[in-house]
């Protein structure tokens, strides 16, 4: 853990890391259009990155592109070495821009630091600036198991899923323990050392934030939005004091984990580009949001999940910590600021410059960006999201 | 006579249905799922055929009126003086993206030293500058599939009667 967290040079506070992978994106943006990874070029820098990771003659077999994964290129492939059995792997790969641009080697520090206490994929290898792969990417095992029951779709993964009460009912109570057991890793562990700890001040957690996405968004956005600013502005005047720091997941919903359909068992906890150290009010507030709930005979399910009202007592009940409903106001308004500048401001601009594999899909999900600004301005105005 | 783009659109929609994605490996999912999104966009933009400027209109004139009812209502210290200074001086052909930064850089200054009185009037403003802007891309982008609500939204003609 890098215990620095002193003010950038430019008078912002925010993460250095953070900071650094923001700068890495600002910087690339006058570079040409992406070119898509070709799998034949792929797999011949593949074989020899993996012998230098010490697989001992390393083959890549049956290696193919995966749908999806609207922020990197995704590929499963059949490890072949010597004195192994084959292994099933998935190679996420970087494109210069998407909706989020994140660091390669936190993720894999996160994915690590939890892998004693919840299901994830085992991180096998990361490159984590590209140099043999061509472009940062991570390479984890291969996980069975389903983001949505198999007979539903949906636009984007856990918009509205609908999982059925069987389901709701085998996958809610793991869904609790495994958020709990994350915010319960030691945030002072060496694993994490490309993590900060928002220790100045008790309302920096809340400020690395808002700077955090306020910095993506003014760096992104093609065009001004008033209601942004407007946000922007109501952060700043409402920044909560956290009381504890934990290990955030960031991205912790349904449609951001694995389960298998047959016994209700979650497989693995996915997307862990977004983990920082800051308040649980924050990943209770993304599970909250209403774009990834759904509702059934008139009971707002959160996160297809459970009743919206039964968050604080769940979460209260699991992990003994007390759920201030301000401050989880507070978090609601910056995670409907985020969805919004996802989509747009980041994935715009991919389109726009053409920096993504994926810019058709880029310009796809722009306009679900007006559906999390029409909650933000409730959730403003209203002063309570739901 | 030329072939409109709305009979060019409906032709790529069948060649995409008929021909192109019948055609694309069953094995390669990234293109299949590309191939439906491009038909996705396909049918959109026949919904959208013929009026994006208009709803390009009707965005800056709106911009424009939140921008004046922001510049009187302005007061407050230097901060939010020089931002207000931004938008009044901003040329009378200043494109959309510019207008649009503008006002918003003066909403987020004002955060540092513009009036209670200003900072309550902007936040008025704004809402119903936002709830409008938002309920209209919404209606514009509805068959995309996003809101969870789509009942609650208009047709794309609803926009454009006055």
């Amino acid at each position: 853990m890098n215990e620095s967290n002193q003010p950038l040079a430019d008078g912002r506070d925010l993460e250095p890391e953070i900071a650094h992978t923001l700068n890495r994106i600002h910087a690339a943006r006058a570079s040409g259009p992406y070119a898509l990874c070709k799998e034949d070029e792929l797999r011949s820098r593949l074989e020899p990155f993996l012998l230098r990771e010490g697989v001992r003659n390393p083959r890549v077999e049956d290696l193919s592109r995966l749908a999806g994964g609207a922020s990197k290129e995704q590929f499963v492939f059949t490890l072949m070495a010597d004195g192994q059995s084959p292994r099933s792997c998935v190679l996420r790969l970087e494109p210069v821009e998407g909706v989020a641009i994140t660091s390669r080697r936190r993720e894999l520090e996160a994915i690590r630091a939890v892998s004693d206490v919840v299901p994830v994929p085992e991180v096998l290898w990361i490159d984590p600036d590209g140099d043999a792969l061509g472009r940062p990417a991570l390479i984890t095992g291969f996980v069975e198991g389903v983001t949505k029951p198999s007979d539903t779709s949906s636009n984007i993964t856990g918009f509205g899923t609908v999982l059925g009460a069987s389901l709701r009912g085998q996958l809610v109570g793991p869904f609790f323990d495994h958020l709990n057991a994350i915010h319960a890793i030691d945030i002072r562990s060496p694993d994490l050392k490309s993590f900060q700890i928002p220790h100045a001040d008790p309302q920096q957690a809340a400020r690395w934030q808002v700077n955090w996405w306020t910095t993506v968004w003014h760096n992104d956005a093609l065009r001004g939005i008033p209601v942004l600013g407007l946000a922007e502005r109501w952060m700043r005047d409402n920044l909560p004091e956290t009381s504890e720091l934990v290990l955030i997941h960031g991205d912790y919903r349904t449609g951001n984990y694995l389960f298998d359909e047959e016994t209700g068992t979650i497989t693995a906890i996915l997307d862990w580009e977004f983990t920082h150290v800051g308040d649980y009010h924050e990943d209770l507030a993304w599970i909250s949001l209403r774009p990834w709930s759904n509702t059934e005979n008139g009971t707002l399910l959160a996160s297809g999940l459970f009743p919206y009202d039964e968050l604080a007592t769940r979460y209260t009940a699991v992990s003994g910590r007390e759920v201030n409903l301000k401050t989880l106001h507070f978090y609601q308004v910056l995670c409907l600021y985020k969805c919004t500048v996802i989509c747009l401001g980041s994935g715009l601009r991919a389109a726009h410059e053409a920096h993504n594999h994926q810019d058709a899909l880029m310009s796809w999900l722009t306009p679900a960006g007006y559906v999390f600004m029409n909650e933000l301005i409730d959730v403003i105005e209203q002063g309570a999201p739901l | 006579m030329n072939p409109s783009i709305e009979l060019r659109l409906r032709t790529m929609i069948r060649a995409m249905n008929e021909i192109i994605i019948p055609a694309v490996d069953g094995g390669d999912s990234l293109a299949q799922e590309q191939a439906r999104l491009l038909l996705g966009h396909l049918h959109v933009l026949l919904q959208h055929e013929g009026r994006e400027q208009a709803m390009c209109d009707i965005e800056r004139s709106d911009l424009q009126r939140l921008a004046s009812a922001l510049v009187e209502a302005s007061s407050g210290g230097s901060a939010t003086a020089a931002a207000t200074a931004r938008v009044q001086n901003l040329p009378d052909d200043v494109d959309t993206d510019g207008l649009s930064h503008a006002i918003e850089a003066l909403i987020i200054d004002s955060g540092s030293d513009g009036s209670e009185a200003f900072k309550r009037a902007c936040d008025t403003l704004v809402i119903a500058h936002g709830r409008a802007a938002t309920r209209r891309s919404r209606t514009w982008f509805k068959s995309m599939g996003f809101d969870h609500d789509p009942d609650a939204l208009g047709d794309i003609d609803s926009l454009f009667r006055r």
